[in-house]
């Protein structure tokens, strides 16, 4: 093979083995993403472990005049509905939202039930609850920033140029709160 | 020599009031007996700087003759020329007598309490006068100990590169090397106060936190961790727990029992080299080093190992999380993958991301039999920053008296307790963590 042919293969080669492992990246990433949503749901849906001591809770201490029994159905519709086939926000956001409704009308119940207030399984309720938000939370930002590294890699310059030419992925939205953003007068000029 | 004699008792007894304080108070008290005592507690070290300026001349001297007047070995004074003639003909007898009187000094207690010697020589005077005059009488005697004396000194002289007369070089170097004894003696003499400082220190601050000392335990406890934990396997030759303390942590949910260690191995490297004539030298080298860390009683999950030190266990299978940015932090290993996926829940993730930040070099593992070792190379865990010391009681008993709050410690007992809040289940009330007697 003569020193010309080598000065065109090798760079050729090289740029070939540059544009696998660049494409490997992207989809590597975007497989993190797919992931960490996949992990975002499994929070959510670990709800559904406290739904039977809520409901035990509205039994043992009569709550039948409150609000609590139709925000447990509605909680536990919402999650059945989400679906780890596809990032979607607005589900989460509508189960995230039960959570609160949930939790909004124990705390009225147990404005009218000082006993509830004390009881074990109260307390007991309330930490899972927290400690799920609490995951959820953290599920969430491990999420976003996965998306945000999947993003900068089909944004940033060379990935760009690979992800235009062979993986074709478009940039996916990070999750926000629109219910907390609504709060705010200042929007960032995203 | 009785000053001398009353100083070492005098330290003596305080040492040994700071090893029997059981709290704080007993410290503060230490220290300011130590303030009002009568005395005297500083050793009157005249006649060691006179023997060390006698020596220190003799070496000079010595190199002198040897490299800037070799064709005499001479100085050029009558009186100087005899002086040191004699010392260093005579070094034959009083450098054995001088080693043997400092050993005399450094053991003495341990002479009067094992060997009984204080009922043959009551008085100290006597024991160190006979430990000066029994070597000298004892070589004058011998005409193999001078021969074995100068052929010794003229070898360790011929170490030296450009010389005329290896008994001069040689006797310079055996003087140095008395001198750098002798310095560490004077030196260890004058800052006694440190060494006991530094021991109420630490006292103070185990007694804070509530902290026990294991020494007696450390060889058993070694054992223990060795066979459970792949951040011991480290080192080829010396490995010890050189300190271990036990403690309890109280958390808002969670009450556990905790030890940390101090983790001592030694790598032997053993490199072979050949020069130009075909000999071959075998040189083996030693380094020491410590990694630190703390055990505990963890019963939410197992056979797991997150390292960010590149440390990997002989077994198991690489585990990856749904962080990237964790996964670059730690390699995950796990005997089973779904204890892996069970522990690393989204909140544990994003806790221990923050562990790399707060100690260098972690490795977090959890054994099969439910005991979790969280190591590092940080050895700042139980030792702050001491600002006096016995040299200004009053100052020190106030630092003393004051409270030594560990927060590099705390902070790591607080990620634990995160870790068993975030693991536990809610339902179920197991809240107390304590070591099993096989394991503690």
């Amino acid at each position: 093979m003569s020193e010309s042919t080598l000065f065109i293969l090798i760079p050729a080669a090289l740029l070939l083995i540059w544009v696998v492992m660049t494409y490997n990246a992207i989809i590597g990433r975007y497989n993190a993403v797919d992931r960490a949503w996949a992990s975002v749901l499994t929070q959510e849906r670990q709800k559904n472990k406290i739904i039977p001591h809520v409901e035990q809770l509205v039994e043992d201490y009569k709550l039948y005049e409150g609000s609590v029994l139709t925000e447990v159905t509605k909680l536990r519709s919402a999650l059945d509905q989400l679906s780890s086939g596809s990032v979607n926000a607005d589900l989460l956001a509508q189960a995230e939202k039960q959570t609160n409704d949930l939790l909004m009308g124990l705390r009225v119940a147990v404005e009218a039930y000082p006993d509830l207030k004390a009881s074990d399984t109260y307390l007991k309720v309330m930490a899972e609850i927290s400690e799920q938000q609490e995951q959820i939370g953290a599920a969430i930002r491990i999420f976003n920033q996965n998306v945000e590294a999947f993003n900068n890699g089909i944004q940033m310059f060379p990935g760009s140029l690979v992800n235009g030419l062979l993986n074709k992925k478009s940039a996916i939205k990070a999750f926000s709160d629109s219910e907390a953003s609504a709060g705010f007068d200042y929007k960032p000029n995203l | 020599m009785r000053h001398n004699q009353q100083v070492a008792d005098n330290i003596r007894r305080i040492s040994d009031q700071v090893d029997a304080a059981k709290t704080q108070d007993d410290l503060v008290a230490v220290i300011t007996n130590v303030g009002q005592h009568p005395g005297p507690l500083d050793y009157n070290d005249r006649p060691n700087y006179i023997v060390a300026t006698v020596l220190s001349l003799t070496v000079l001297y010595c190199l002198f003759v040897a490299f800037v007047s070799p064709v005499h070995y001479l100085i050029g004074s009558a009186i100087v020329d005899i002086v040191f003639q004699g010392i260093i003909i005579y070094s034959v007898l009083w450098m054995p007598a001088l080693i043997n009187l400092y050993l005399a000094i450094r053991l003495d207690n341990w002479a009067v309490s094992r060997l009984n010697l204080d009922k043959l020589l009551p008085k100290a005077e006597l024991r160190f006068a006979a430990a000066f005059i029994a070597p000298v009488l004892l070589f004058y005697q011998l005409p193999a100990w001078h021969q074995l004396y100068w052929g010794l000194v003229e070898l360790v002289g011929s170490f030296l590169p450009f010389y005329y007369d290896e008994s001069y070089t040689g006797t310079a170097i055996i003087c140095l090397i008395l001198l750098f004894f002798l310095w560490q003696f004077l030196l260890g003499r004058r800052n006694w106060r440190e060494g006991i400082s530094k021991r109420i220190f630490l006292l103070d601050t185990l007694f804070n936190n509530n902290l026990r000392d294991l020494s007696s335990q450390k060889s058993s406890r070694f054992d223990q961790l060795d066979i459970r934990f792949a951040d011991f396997e480290r080192g080829n030759d010396t490995r010890e727990l050189v300190s271990l303390y036990q403690g309890e942590h109280q958390g808002d949910l969670h009450c556990f029992d905790y030890q940390i260690y101090r983790f001592h191995y030694v790598v032997k490297r053993t490199s072979t080299s050949t020069d130009s004539d075909g000999n071959t030298t075998t040189t083996t080298t030693r380094t020491s080093h410590y990694r630190h860390g703390i055990v505990l009683p963890f019963a939410f999950a197992k056979g797991l190992l997150l390292s960010a030190d590149g440390k990997r266990p002989r077994t198991g299978v690489r585990y990856k999380t749904a962080s990237s940015a964790f996964d670059r932090l730690f390699r995950i290993t796990a005997q089973d993958e779904m204890d892996a996926a069970r522990f690393l829940s989204p909140a544990v993730i994003e806790k221990l991301s923050a562990l790399p930040q707060q100690v260098r070099k972690p490795v977090l593992e959890i054994s099969s039999d439910g005991l979790l070792c969280l190591a590092f190379n940080d050895d700042d865990l139980i030792h702050l920053k001491r600002e006096h010391s016995l040299k200004n009681p009053q100052a020190f008993a106030e630092e003393i008296a004051g409270h030594a709050q560990l927060d590099k410690l705390e902070g790591l007992l607080d990620l634990m307790h995160d870790l068993m809040r975030l693991c536990d289940n809610n339902f179920e009330s197991n809240t107390e963590h304590r070591f099993e007697s096989a394991t503690a």
